[in-house]
């Protein structure tokens, strides 16, 4: 990583961590995810991804034209998780032709339950080092596909097609011009989710001077200046708590 | 054991805390910085704590000077501010410039103070620090004493209480003595960003001088808080004996100077 992508870097990490932590806020101690939370929830996980998580690749032997996708579906699962925990998501995937062909299927909803969401898509390669190299390069060509068709990247691979999935060049060169510091300031939390934070304080047995102390201990003095990097800290704080 | 009684008597200058209960009067004036305990009808002056530590080797100390100093002449060479000044003449215009270890160390000691006030505010009134109040570079710190408190729920027994032995003729004040999770602890604040074992010592030094006056700690605990708005508690490890040779090697130093002084004035005077 040379100097001068380490900036972009900590905004891409950033913003991820903001959906996460937005994310929490919404889901507050929820145990099972029903329509309308996952409805509250999957702007998040359409939230555009950071164009440091984004390559272009060029012409390359057996790949005959330049795309664009992102770099790892390992991001993609990253926002999984943030949003929906990894309680309420599932992936599998199947092989045929020796692993040059998978599909991936991306199930969102609680375990044991019939899906809220049900995504998925086929992957191949024609070629890989070992055998382990061939299931691996299917299962990913599917899984940023299928991903992306739940939510996470789904700006990159607006017009994907199976088999291929790196293919929107213009779509993500467009992602790159539009939100160029994705990372921004956390937001302030709406009165109601303030009410809420509040509500969780009262829950976990702490008094108004409590409460001011824990407002101070994450830099604020009142609740009108709450964010949702806040109310995430403030919850890690009362599990923390909850846990002793 | 009953509960030592206290009084604060602002009188010329000199702040007097009381132990009527062994006879023991310990005087404090700030502007030096000295202690005296007055005991048995005799008015003696007593190390401080803290000063009686100096005579340990810190070399982190001397790296951490060398290091300010350093960044402060760069920063002033990049302002263009060092043009024309010899390499040798660097230093005097860093510290005019409060560039250095000096003005560093200072603004670290009005850190000290200023979180330690929200300590005293918060265990003697009762009063919840608020961040906002603080300067920029000190919230953080209030932060992290805000988590501890919040954490820890200390029921304050004492609050910034001048202690004195005079069995061996020191004195220093401590931060809190609390019950923490029923145990009596003495707690001291630290926004040195890490406890040394300076910072044992002196907890064991306050121990030893509480237990003369009268009272007792189960514990100590030295809390460090840092700019991030994390705290770490680390529990004393020293034992009163650590300090007191210690105390007995400043004591030591100080005859083999004021030997060395007093011989050096024989010989001014002789002809």
């Amino acid at each position: 990583m040379s100097a001068e992508q380490i900036p972009e870097a900590e905004v891409a990490v950033k913003h991820e961590q903001e959906v996460a932590a937005e994310a929490a806020v919404i889901r507050g101690y929820a145990t099972t995810l029903t329509p309308e939370l996952y409805l509250k929830l999957w702007p998040l996980l359409r939230k555009p991804i950071p164009r440091w998580f984004i390559k272009s690749v060029g012409v390359v032997k057996g790949k005959p034209y330049a795309s664009t996708g992102v770099s790892s579906a390992q991001v993609q699962v990253e926002r999984m998780d943030n949003v929906l925990t990894p309680l309420w998501w599932r992936d599998t995937a199947t092989y045929e032709k020796e692993g040059t062909l998978a599909r991936v299927v991306v199930e969102v909803g609680n375990l044991g339950e019939l899906p809220l969401v049900c995504r998925g898509s086929y992957g191949g390669v024609d070629r890989g080092s070992t055998a382990g190299n061939v299931y691996k390069g299917s299962y990913t060509n599917a899984a940023k596909v299928a991903f992306a068709r739940v939510g996470p990247g789904h700006e990159i691979y607006l017009d994907a097609v199976d088999l291929d999935p790196d293919v929107h060049e213009q779509a993500a060169a467009e992602q790159v011009r539009s939100h160029p510091a994705q990372a921004g300031t956390p937001r302030l939390l709406t009165p109601e989710e303030c009410a809420k934070v509040v509500k969780a304080t009262q829950d976990a047995g702490l008094d108004d001077d409590e409460l001011m102390l824990l407002l101070g201990s994450v830099g604020v003095d009142s609740t009108d200046d709450l964010t949702t990097a806040h109310a995430f800290e403030i919850r890690g704080i009362l599990d923390r708590r909850q846990g002793s | 054991m009953s509960k030592p009684t206290t009084e604060r008597v602002e009188r010329e200058g000199s702040e007097f805390t009381h132990y009527p209960e062994i006879g023991l009067s310990i005087e404090y004036r700030d502007a030096s910085h000295r202690y005296w305990l007055h005991h048995e009808g005799e008015r003696r002056s007593a190390v401080s704590v803290t000063s009686a530590l100096k005579v340990l080797d810190k070399p982190a100390l001397v790296a951490w000077a060398e290091r300010m100093g350093v960044e402060g002449a760069l920063r002033l060479e990049r302002a263009g501010q060092l043009v024309g000044v010899p390499p040798e003449d660097a230093v005097r215009v860093v510290r005019m410039q409060s560039m250095g270890a000096d003005a560093k160390r200072d603004a670290g000691a009005d850190r000290g103070s200023a979180v330690h006030e929200a300590l005293r505010s918060y265990c003697a009134l009762g009063t919840v620090p608020k961040v906002g109040d603080f300067p920029t570079g000190v919230r953080g710190y209030v932060q992290g004493l805000c988590r501890w408190l919040l954490d820890a729920q200390p029921e304050p027994i004492l609050v910034e209480q001048i202690v004195g032995s005079p069995r061996y003729g020191f004195a220093g004040r401590f931060d809190l003595l609390a019950n923490l999770d029923s145990q009596r602890t003495l707690v001291d604040l630290k926004t040195s960003g890490r406890v040394y074992a300076e910072h044992h010592l002196q907890m064991a030094a306050y121990r030893t001088a509480l237990v003369e006056c009268g009272d007792h700690a189960e514990r100590s605990l030295v809390v460090s808080v840092s700019e991030d708005g994390g705290f770490t508690p680390v529990d004393g490890v020293a034992e009163a004996e650590d300090y007191l040779a210690v105390f007995d090697c400043h004591r030591a130093m100080g005859r083999v100077r004021r030997a060395i002084n007093a011989r050096e004035k024989a010989e001014e005077v002789v002809p």
